[in-house]
């Protein structure tokens, strides 16, 4: 159908984009797990192909906004459509940065708090899967506005859940008998995580918000 | 204005008397646009042939000027309720709709820029004919060159002073999105049309901002601003009371001039 071509294909770029946005943070996932098992090698792969998908993720966002640039969607839209985009390629890039700082900076994880670490780990940057849905849902009319704010919400909670989990561990960390030094370095290790469903829950905002201009 | 004149007062106008209505009512009209105020031409212009009527001192069909004040009063509520409605009905299917909600705003945003082209395409036919009617009857210039003089001034109207009134109606009133502004176009147009099915005349200015606070009120009384609606409504009185009266003072003065 020739009617709306573009807005067609900026609907399938941006879903496009969200697939390689749950890509990059499933890669993630396994990154800091085999670095956990302590295999760096792998690791070290692992964070390029992180990497790689992140840049693919770009790709597709520059040529979100270039189709934006040349007249897809009413001007009134497009802010909103971009700030969506730009807040998914946000989770992307923290997931990134995640394993960047894992890899760069070597944190040393105690083996008592590992397990501790690797469901903080699942559960931030498990957090894609609900996204994805939402942004699925909402573009592709695959399920009601209804099902779409109910993943945001999903996001929402899981934040939560991940915060909380965040605490627990920072309060463990701080109480252990560790150097105030690497306490401090684990801590960061942890902001970095945690930045991850940070980020997600500020695009289910995002999505939410334009759900919420569609309604009357 | 024929049709109109010889609907509100009982004899045949001279061409002096139609121009002093002409003139009066498009100067309320233009005073009401320098206020930012929505004002419809067609008040103006009954306002201004019942105040030449009274001032030749024909007998003036005040039947036929109340069942005319009737729809000014009646139209705007029509809207409210339309627009309310489907504001409702839209947004129940939007909700339940299974496509990409960004799309349908985007159908819908122009949808609505279609419909406001109509809604603009039709008052140019009407008024252009209205303001020029009277002259091109005369035979001074040819109607066709008449109308396209006509058409021009409107357009030049539109630039200079119409963002003002556009400014009340889309955000003065309440402010609008893409879903309401379609829904506000499409129940003032099906307002309208609803009107002539039944042969009254009616305002299409008033139509749209009955449609506008209909499609306010579904978010709360307090989305709307009391003050614009305020505003409007004396706008709304005092169009033809001013034209009326204008209009029989300068055919007054120029008779007496003459």
């Amino acid at each position: 159908m020739i009617l709306f071509k573009k807005e067609k294909e900026v609907i399938e770029l941006i879903i496009k984009h969200a697939d390689k946005m749950e890509e990059c943070l499933s890669t993630a996932i396994k990154t800091l797990e085999t670095y956990l098992e302590e295999d760096i090698g792998e690791a070290k792969n692992l964070a390029r192909q992180t990497d790689n998908i992140e840049t693919e993720a770009d790709m597709i966002r520059h040529e979100i906004r270039s189709k934006l640039y040349y007249g897809a969607y009413m001007p009134l839209l497009r802010e909103d459509i971009y700030k969506l985009v730009e807040s998914i390629d946000q989770v992307a890039n923290s997931a990134e940065k995640c394993c960047d700082f894992f890899l760069n900076q070597r944190p040393v994880i105690p083996d008592d708090l590992k397990p501790h670490f690797l469901e903080v780990i699942r559960e931030s940057l498990g957090v894609s899967a609900p996204l994805k849905h939402a942004v699925l849902c909402y573009l592709q009319g695959i399920c009601p506005v209804e099902v779409s704010r109910q993943h945001s919400k999903e996001i929402g909670v899981l934040e939560s859940k991940v915060d909380t989990i965040e605490w627990g561990l920072s309060k463990k960390i701080f109480l252990s008998s560790l150097d105030y030094s690497h306490k401090i370095h684990l801590r960061l290790c942890l902001d970095a995580i945690v930045a991850v469903s940070d980020f997600a829950e500020d695009s289910a905002d995002q999505l939410d918000l334009v759900t919420l201009k569609a309604m009357i | 204005m024929k049709t109109i004149s010889k609907g509100i007062v009982k004899t045949e106008l001279s061409y002096t008397a139609i121009m002093v209505a002409l003139i009066c009512s498009g100067f309320v009209v233009s005073i009401a646009t320098f206020f930012s105020i929505p004002t419809s031409t067609s008040q103006a212009i009954v306002g201004g042939v019942a105040g030449i009527g009274l001032a030749v001192g024909t007998d003036i069909n005040y039947s036929k000027l109340i069942i005319i004040a009737e729809s000014w009063i009646i139209c705007p509520f029509l809207t409210i309720a339309l627009s309310f409605i489907l504001s409702h009905l839209l947004g129940f299917v939007l909700r339940r709709i299974r496509i990409g909600g960004i799309l349908v705003q985007n159908t819908l945003g122009w949808l609505a820029i279609m419909s406001s082209c109509y809604v603009a395409y039709s008052l140019g036919a009407n008024h252009a004919g209205i303001a020029v009617g009277p002259i091109a009857n005369l035979g001074i210039i040819h109607p066709t060159l008449l109308l396209f003089i006509g058409g021009v001034a409107i357009a030049i109207g539109a630039v200079t002073y119409g963002k003002k009134v556009t400014d009340t109606v889309g955000k003065g009133i309440t402010p609008l999105d893409i879903p309401g502004a379609f829904v506000a176009q499409i129940s003032s147009a099906f307002g309208i049309h609803l009107f002539s099915i039944f042969g009254i005349p009616v305002s299409t200015s008033s139509a749209i901002v009955g449609a506008v606070v209909g499609v306010g009120l579904t978010k709360g009384a307090k989305a709307i601003s009391q003050k614009t609606i305020w505003t409007i409504l004396i706008g709304w009185v005092l169009t033809p009371c001013l034209a009326a009266g204008s209009s029989f003072l300068l055919y007054k003065i120029i008779t007496v001039a003459l």
